[in-house]
């Protein structure tokens, strides 16, 4: 990891930290900011990846993964934006619905990771609290207050992880 | 390639191309110095840093990647660890990915002979660069000397081929992204680089994602290279490393005066002769270095000790030269040698129309001061 991706991923961590504890506390004000700053993410970085499919990627052996994610994230960002204006309550049930996923990704990372001998411990924990986590806010869906504060809870979490991936060590092959 | 490549084999085919014991030492010094001198290096000895031959890994994993952070990437690594072997190939495609698939480095390409005629009558330690980077054109044929997922990448689709003939096995290979785990040839693991999707991510420079198979003299093996429109590649190191070998000898016989002009595609086999058995059972054993097996052939071969390499060899000499003399010592000849290699290929690959490289005039006006 270069010293670029350990910093953006140490701000990203840092963010992360800032919107989760707003959440906890002050969740009917925080909630749209947190809406419409995850879509607009998740749209550009939808779009960035299809321009790289198209001028690069198209060409590679797999290169068809990278057009389906982008197409993938670019609709999510899409419907995430879509929903900035309903009820918190519905907010609580999608936000809750991604953290879940990403709590799934990250075990699926996880078990390659442990196939592969590299780090998977953190991914492992990191994803069974994001399913706890989806799962409190489902179980607290009526009490949104609730709800919003275990979700800020599994954001904080999801920060300080991501602030200590920035510090692991990783393989790179030294050429000769 | 390694240590036991890039110093004792050089050793063993400067002294069958004819040149004596201190000569070959001075060769094969500098084919092993281009793994060596880095900036970090260049600084410590109050050298010009844009004479860097290689980067350490820590410098990688500092390394920009921005624009200007990828063309010194590419300037170094493709100068001297992966020469291309067509900057014009034809390929379908944007210009960007163009100029990514036309740094594909192999052997006998338009590049080696200027390679080889830009160590000509430059000495002894320009003609170690320049075995160098032949050997490497071997070692390293089919990946890019700049980072690139579409071109460097690998998948699961990896297959060791283990012996010959209607007795070899062939297994898939399991990669293993562990930086304290070591390669087992045994078990068939090896460690590779992190997989990254970032196009310009420095995991995805050279051969970084099939580990260090193309290191290997006795590997063979085939995969999908990301490039390669889902053709399968068999790689056979024994073979590549012998031509390499043969090449080699071939070369320093041309940068001899043995020859009046340098020919691609040419071995000098007669030479090998006598010595190719001991010479493939060297290149086809299953070993992690090959280090003592090719000391004990070289020293044999010319009855004389082969030193260890001492990286602080030449260090003090040129340290203790005066300013103006420091060119006359053996490493201020080998920084001469390295900025006019880097310097041709950078002008070669930005005449091609790829600015990956950047310019090249940088290097080139720096050389002529």
């Amino acid at each position: 990891m270069t010293k670029t991706r350990r910093i953006t991923n140490v701000l990203i961590g840092i963010i992360m930290l800032l919107f989760g504890f707003s959440m906890a506390i002050e969740a009917e004000q925080v909630y749209k900011i947190l809406v419409v700053f995850l879509g607009v993410t998740l749209c550009i970085s939808g779009i960035r990846s299809m321009v790289y499919y198209i001028s690069m990627a198209r060409h590679m052996v797999g290169g068809i993964s990278i057009l389906y994610r982008s197409v993938i994230v670019f609709d999510i960002g899409l419907f995430t934006l879509s929903i900035a204006n309903i009820p918190l309550i519905f907010v609580v049930l999608y936000l809750a619905g991604i953290h879940g996923f990403s709590g799934f990704i990250d075990i699926m990372r996880a078990v390659e990771g442990k196939r592969m001998q590299a780090h998977w411990k953190l991914s492992l924990s990191q994803g069974i609290i994001n399913i706890v986590i989806a799962i409190l806010c489902l179980v607290f869906l009526k009490t949104t207050w609730v709800a919003m504060l275990f979700y800020g809870t599994g954001l904080m979490y999801s920060g300080v992880v991501r602030i200590i991936q920035a510090f692991r060590r990783t393989a790179v092959v030294y050429i000769q | 390639m390694q240590l036991d490549f890039h110093y004792y084999a050089t050793y063993c085919a400067a002294y069958l191309a004819g040149y004596s014991h201190e000569e070959s030492m001075d060769i094969c010094y500098s084919a092993q110095f281009v793994d060596m001198c880095s900036g970090t290096l260049l600084k410590k000895i109050r050298g010009p840093v844009e004479a860097a031959t290689t980067q350490l890994q820590a410098e990688l994993m500092d390394a920009r990647t921005d624009y200007l952070g990828l063309m010194n990437i590419t300037r170094i690594w493709s100068s001297f660890h992966f020469l291309p072997k067509d900057l014009n190939a034809n390929v379908k495609g944007s210009r960007r990915y163009q100029n990514k698939y036309r740094l594909i480095c192999g052997p006998n390409g338009a590049l080696l002979s200027e390679t080889i005629e830009t160590a000509k009558g430059k000495g002894l330690e320009a003609a170690g660069i320049a075995m160098h980077i032949l050997a490497d054109t071997w070692a390293h044929q089919y990946f890019a000397g700049t980072p690139s997922y579409v071109i460097n990448n690998t998948d699961y689709h990896f297959y060791e081929i283990v012996g010959q003939g209607d007795d070899c096995e062939v297994r898939r290979i399991r990669f293993s992204h562990n930086p304290k785990l070591v390669d087992d040839p045994v078990k068939g693991i090896y460690v590779n680089s992190v997989s990254s999707g970032g196009e310009n991510n420095v995991m995805c420079l050279g051969h970084g994602k099939a580990g260090h198979l193309p290191d290997y003299s006795f590997a063979r093996y085939k995969y999908l290279p990301a490039w390669g429109n889902y053709q399968e590649i068999t790689k056979d190191n024994p073979s590549d490393y012998m031509h390499a070998f043969c090449q080699m000898i071939y070369a320093l016989r041309y940068l001899k005066g043995d020859f009046d002009a340098f020919e691609r595609d040419t071995y000098d086999t007669e030479r090998v002769a006598p010595y190719r058995e001991e010479i493939e059972a060297i290149l086809e054993r299953r070993q992690l270095s090959a280090l003592s097996d090719w000391k004990e052939f070289g020293e044999r071969l010319s009855g004389s000790e082969i030193e260890d390499f001492d990286i602080r060899k030449y260090q003090k000499e040129y340290l203790d030269a005066p300013k103006g003399e420091k060119d006359q010592t053996y490493l201020g000849r080998f920084i001469r040698a390295a900025i006019a290699q880097k310097t041709m290929v950078s002008n070669s690959i930005s005449a091609s129309g790829n600015r990956l490289a950047g310019l090249g005039l940088e290097v080139k006006h720096r050389d002529k001061d």
